[in-house]
């Protein structure tokens, strides 16, 4: 009877989903699964192929998953890079991003999260330097997420950055923005985020490198002294 | 007929058209969801649900350059903000045409 089933890896490479996607759509009860006496899931093969044609070519889902972090992951797998947040709860403007980002600035740390309260988790234990944030999103919206942001000093260096596509009297409506948001309209002018982004970056980079001067100099006195 | 994914607008706004296919799965995954919030928000005529909605499919609509739709939910739009209800029979029609340009596009790429 064992073929009938199959474990999260091997259900994970058929569909071409990562292992945590999967273990989400049989938490939420999308894929039926049993548990082991060990504890360990296993999925029925019919499930699996059902979901499998339900979506379409396999490609489908092989394609990609865009680099979405869990929430209060750390942005440590490029130690002293710039880190860039983007809070977005449409997967598809999400990917986007991501493939552009990562296409565009592969020394930058990104991390996408898809609400505010997401964000928030990811800000504390991350410091990015740029936050670029949609408004409309639920349970937590961008304005409540820029103003806790604002009023915190020590999130004061962080570039901020409003992507929506929402009227400017419902903004102004819903309490505006502060004058210190960068503000642009979907659909998004990406030249320029991008341009936006490439100064950041510089601009790290430049005032990383008198820190690494300063170490060589000290390193310098250091072997003068001895 | 026009196409419904309008290739070169998503070429000029984002840069490269390599990266349609990974946006139009994220937008194919999020297709479901939306067909049955947009029934529910219909059936409980709730005209508020409809309209947020209708934003958040205008925004994924961007992200694919799915401009014809994004022309249908304007309109639809700015007639709610006139007071008239919504008519989504025109919608739905354009959001099953962008489903399966998307679908043939997703399924030609290549794959990583």
């Amino acid at each position: 009877m064992n073929e009938d089933f199959v474990g999260i890896g091997e259900a994970s490479r058929i569909l071409g989903v990562s292992r945590t996607s999967l273990q989400k759509l049989v938490d939420s009860g999308r894929i039926p699964a049993v548990k082991t006496a060990g504890g360990h899931r296993r999925l029925t093969r019919e499930a699996v192929d059902a979901v499998n044609q339900k979506t379409g070519p396999k490609a489908l889902l092989r394609l990609f998953e865009p680099p979405v972090l869990e929430a209060g992951a750390r942005a440590d797998d490029k130690p002293g890079k710039l880190t860039l947040l983007v809070v977005e709860d449409d997967a598809a403007t999400g990917a986007l991003m991501a493939s552009m980002f990562a296409d565009w600035f592969p020394s930058v740390n990104f991390l996408l999260a898809t609400d505010g309260l997401d964000a928030v988790l990811m800000l504390e234990r991350n410091r990015p330097r740029i936050l670029i944030t949609d408004l409309n999103m639920l349970p937590f919206d961008g304005f409540r997420l820029l103003q806790l942001v604002s009023g915190r000093p020590e999130y004061q260096s962080v570039a901020l950055v409003v992507v929506s596509g929402m009227s400017e009297q419902e903004i102004d409506r819903r309490g505006g923005l502060s004058p210190e948001v960068l503000f642009l309209r979907k659909p998004l002018d990406f030249q320029r985020l991008r341009g936006f982004v490439d100064a950041h970056v510089q601009i790290f980079a430049a005032s990383a490198q008198p820190a690494a001067g300063q170490t060589l100099h000290a390193g310098a006195a250091h072997e003068r002294r001895n | 007929m026009n196409a419904e994914i309008d290739l070169l607008k998503f070429q000029q706004s984002s840069g490269d058209l390599k990266w349609l296919p990974v946006v139009a799965a994220a937008f194919l995954r999020q297709l479901p969801q939306w067909r049955m919030d947009f029934d529910a928000a219909l059936a409980a005529q709730n005209p508020g649900h409809q309209i947020d909605l209708l934003h958040k499919i205008k925004g994924s609509c961007y992200a694919v350059a799915a401009s014809p739709t994004i022309e249908v939910i304007v309109q639809a739009e700015a007639a709610h903000a006139l007071g008239k209800p919504l008519a989504p029979s025109r919608l739905l029609r354009h959001l099953e045409g962008v489903e399966a340009e998307l679908r043939a596009i997703v399924a030609n790429a290549p794959v990583e």
